[in-house]
């Protein structure tokens, strides 16, 4: 007990350190109210602010008849105050009425706050099991970033790997080729399986943390590095990391759409910046390389690369003149300026990065576009539901109910061209029962509604917008994964 | 259903076992008032029938034996010659003095006695020398026409089809109703068992309630969109006329009427689509009317999908 309150200590003490890191969302069974609830309270509005604020004082009679009947073991339903534990509100309820409700419990509930993190009786795991498997990965994170600058086996086996990387990355060798000494360490493997075992962790790391920010973050510099070196990863590579590092975004809804937009251009806007980071210019200085073998003479160049080459040697000390690999630097220049005049020109450049960048924009955004429709389609419906609740009765049962009509084709129970009064049958044999019965009395009343001009009443509006959540509900059971794609779409 | 009419059904239950829904219809077609046509076979209680709807209803009945030599005459009545007087009286026929005139095997009449009970199945009302005589309100007429024996026979054309609003079929009682109807009538002829619920002016009354019935544009736009697509129908040679439509939505509002609504809904429509059209239909050979119907409410979108 003592150890984990020490364990539990340290979080704190680092999550202080890392304060600008969001703590997931979450039940949590906490220890100390003071600092726990604060964010859990945070994040719950997100989800009920949808929903009217509830009032201080007791539930009115009306309300009262829609709550569970007396053989529920709870002994009633109160709105919801700020700080009242997420796994008591009763869900169900609060769509039905519209305010948030909570369950009071009765004695049997009444258990302290467990602290012991043994799983819970509502099969959620206590995230203080969390807690120290985070602080494991910043641990362990911690002591191998500290392997790479401590220990001279493999500082030296970094530097190693460092040289052989820049020896692959063409566009920059000349300027740091001689910023590292070269090492004489036994090679660059044991700093390979070093760097595995990092990124690893620290993969590890994002995956528990689930940070948008700190995504963002992983993937600027991943654009960085890519571009600093000269050495991008394949395509499809770059596809799949950027989506996996771009989904926690996603969470932020719009703000997450603009934030996987502005990773995008921030990755292409460096690999612009930098050069040697595009294939064609690879492909171009090949070619370009194939020419000029034939000469090094400066004076067959044009007056505007002389120009350009002699402000160049200004700023590098591997061009001055006089260093053993000024005319292979010399070389090199002509080979990055005439990539630049044959593989970019210059009025296609700009051209080119924009219609590379929006066409990069769609095919990395694809994979999200179902997601961040549904996701949008989801808030429609909660607004929508929310409307209706406020309706006249005649009109919520005419927008209500073939929304119903219409999550039961997507998903695939359709009783076709039949009346809906005569679905009832086929329900009973492909969902249940009660739902069958329910559907064909709020099949009767949506007839009233929309072939008699005669008023409706707020009961039977009541009755079929709680279908409505029924169906929903209901649909997530029951469907194939493909019915609820189509649901989450289409309905 | 409504209160009065299931106390008027009971009593004809009384006569006609195991048939129900075409007694209920039957009503539903008074109530529309429209005249019917009950194409059967002989002695499935067709008679008894139309005289246990009479009085169960409270209505005045006739019957009319449709024979070739029967003439229009017989049907509207004539102007004789009083010596006494010295003045043309009127002898009033058949049709004047009833409410529901049962037409037996209307097939065997000639067309000129036809067509004379057609026009006052129409108007209502009968013209002879010159003079106009109302028929008595509710008037309603059931023709009876035998399809097997069909020699020596004048088949109504369809012209004269089209203007009875439902063509019912009593067929065969099943085992358990024909097991009852022998038992009932040991003793007592159960005619005499039905007493009249009903009379001319609740008649009257139901009637006009029935035409108050709300029919929603919904529903109208369904009784057209199966209307057009009868004459557009691969298997139909003469789709349905204006005059069925009509028909349709009258008998779609009895039938609301009777199961207690004040409004039509879709499924009134399709419940007496069938009973209504089959007769007005003209298929191409070998396709039976109610099989067409019954693809058409499978084709054309309900009215409860309906976006209007």
């Amino acid at each position: 007990m003592k150890k984990r309150y020490a364990i539990q200590i340290l979080w704190v003490l680092s999550s202080a350190l890392l304060f600008f890191f969001e703590s997931s969302p979450g039940t949590c069974t906490i220890l100390a109210a003071s600092l726990l609830l604060p964010p859990l309270a945070r994040c719950l509005p997100s989800r009920l602010s949808l929903l009217s604020p509830p009032p201080s004082g007791p539930l009115e009679r009306e309300e009262k008849e829609l709550l569970p009947g007396p053989s529920d073991a709870l002994s009633e339903l109160r709105p919801y105050v700020p700080g009242d534990p997420v796994r008591h509100i009763h869900w169900k309820m609060t769509a039905r009425t519209g305010q948030v409700l909570v369950r009071i419990p009765g004695p049997s509930e009444d258990d302290p706050v467990p602290v012991s993190g043994k799983k819970e009786s509502t099969g959620q795991v206590s995230p203080s099991r969390f807690i120290p498997r985070r602080f494991c990965l910043l641990l362990a994170g911690g002591l191998l970033f500290l392997l790479f600058l401590l220990l001279f086996p493999a500082r030296e086996s970094t530097l190693s790997l460092l040289n052989r990387i820049f020896d692959m990355s063409e566009s920059r060798n000349a300027y740091v080729y001689d910023r590292f000494p070269v090492a004489s360490a036994p090679g660059p493997l044991p700093s390979f399986i070093l760097l595995i075992l990092f990124s690893a962790i620290w993969c590890l790391f994002l995956f528990t943390v689930r940070s948008p920010w700190l995504n963002l973050l992983t993937a600027a510099l991943l654009s960085v590095l890519q571009a600093y070196l000269g050495l991008p990863l394949p395509g499809a590579v770059n596809v799949l990391l950027y989506a996996l590092l771009g989904l926690p975004l996603l969470r932020l809804s719009r703000r997450g759409l603009s934030c996987a937009a502005a990773l995008i251009l921030v990755f292409f806007l460096i690999c612009h910046l930098f050069q040697g980071a595009f294939v064609p210019v690879e492909q171009a200085s090949e070619q370009v390389r194939d020419l000029l073998s034939l000469t090094l003479e400066p004076s067959s160049l044009s007056r505007e690369l002389q120009g350009v080459l002699k402000g160049r040697h200004v700023h590098d000390r591997s061009l001055l003149p006089g260093d053993g690999r000024a005319g292979e630097g010399q070389a090199f220049h002509l080979v990055l300026l005439t990539e630049k005049q044959i593989s970019r020109p210059p009025w296609m450049d700009w051209g080119k990065t924009v219609l590379l960048l929006l066409g990069s924009l769609a095919v990395i955004l694809l994979p999200f576009a179902p997601v961040i429709l549904m996701e949008s389609k989801r808030q429609k419906r909660q607004a929508l539901r929310l409307l209706w609740q406020d309706m006249e009765p005649r009109q919520a049962v005419q927008a209500a109910f073939p929304r119903v009509v219409s999550c039961l084709d997507a998903a695939g129970f359709s009783q076709g061209n039949l009346l809906f009064r005569a679905w009832e049958e086929g329900l009973q044999v492909s969902l249940s029962p009660e739902y069958a019965a329910d559907f064909g009395t709020c099949a009767e009343i949506y007839e009233k509604a929309v072939y008699s001009d005669g008023a409706l009443l707020k009961e039977e509006r009541d009755r079929v917008l709680a279908l409505y959540d029924d169906t929903l509900v209901l649909m997530k059971t029951r469907c194939t994964f493909p019915a609820r794609i189509r649901l989450e779409l289409l309905a | 259903m409504h209160r009065d009419m299931e106390a008027v059904c009971l009593e004809i239950c009384k006569t006609i076992r195991g048939k129900r829904e075409i007694i209920e219809k039957l009503l539903m077609a008074l109530l529309a008032d429209g005249h019917i046509l009950l194409d059967d076979v002989p002695g499935v209680g067709k008679t008894t029938l139309a005289v246990s709807l009479c009085r169960a209803a409270g209505l005045a009945f006739q019957r009319v034996q449709c024979t070739p030599d029967l003439l229009p005459s017989d049907l509207t009545g004539f102007s004789m010659y009083d010596r006494n007087s010295g003045d043309f009286i009127y002898r009033p026929g058949v049709l004047s003095g009833a409410n529901l005139v049962l037409c037996d095997e209307i097939n065997r009449a000639s067309s000129r006695t036809q067509s004379a009970l057609l026009e006052a199945m129409e108007e209502r009302q009968v013209t002879v020398d010159g003079t106009t005589y109302p028929l008595k309100q509710p008037f309603t007429v059931i023709a009876t026409q035998n399809s097997v024996g069909m020699a020596g026979t004048q088949p109504l054309p369809y012209a004269q089809l089209d203007r009875f609003l439902v063509c019912l079929s009593l067929g065969y009682p099943d085992y358990a109703a024909q097991m009852d109807m022998l038992r009932d009538r040991q003793q007592v002829n159960p005619l005499d068992l039905v007493s009249p619920r009903l009379d001319e002016g609740k008649i009257l009354r139901l009637q006009q309630d029935v035409r108050s019935v709300h029919s929603g544009d919904r529903i109208l736009d369904y009784i057209t969109r199966l209307t057009l697509a009868s004459r557009e129908h691969p298997q139909v040679e003469v789709g349905i006329s204006p005059r069925g439509a009509l028909y349709l939505e009258r008998m779609a509002r009895a039938h609301a009427f009777m199961e207690g609504r004040d409004y039509t809904t879709g499924g009134d429509v399709q419940a007496v689509l069938e009973d209504t059209w089959a007769h007005r239909l003209v298929t191409k050979s070998g396709a039976a009317s109610r099989e067409v119907l019954r693809d058409l409410i499978k084709r054309v979108e309900n009215p409860d999908r309906r976006k209007l």
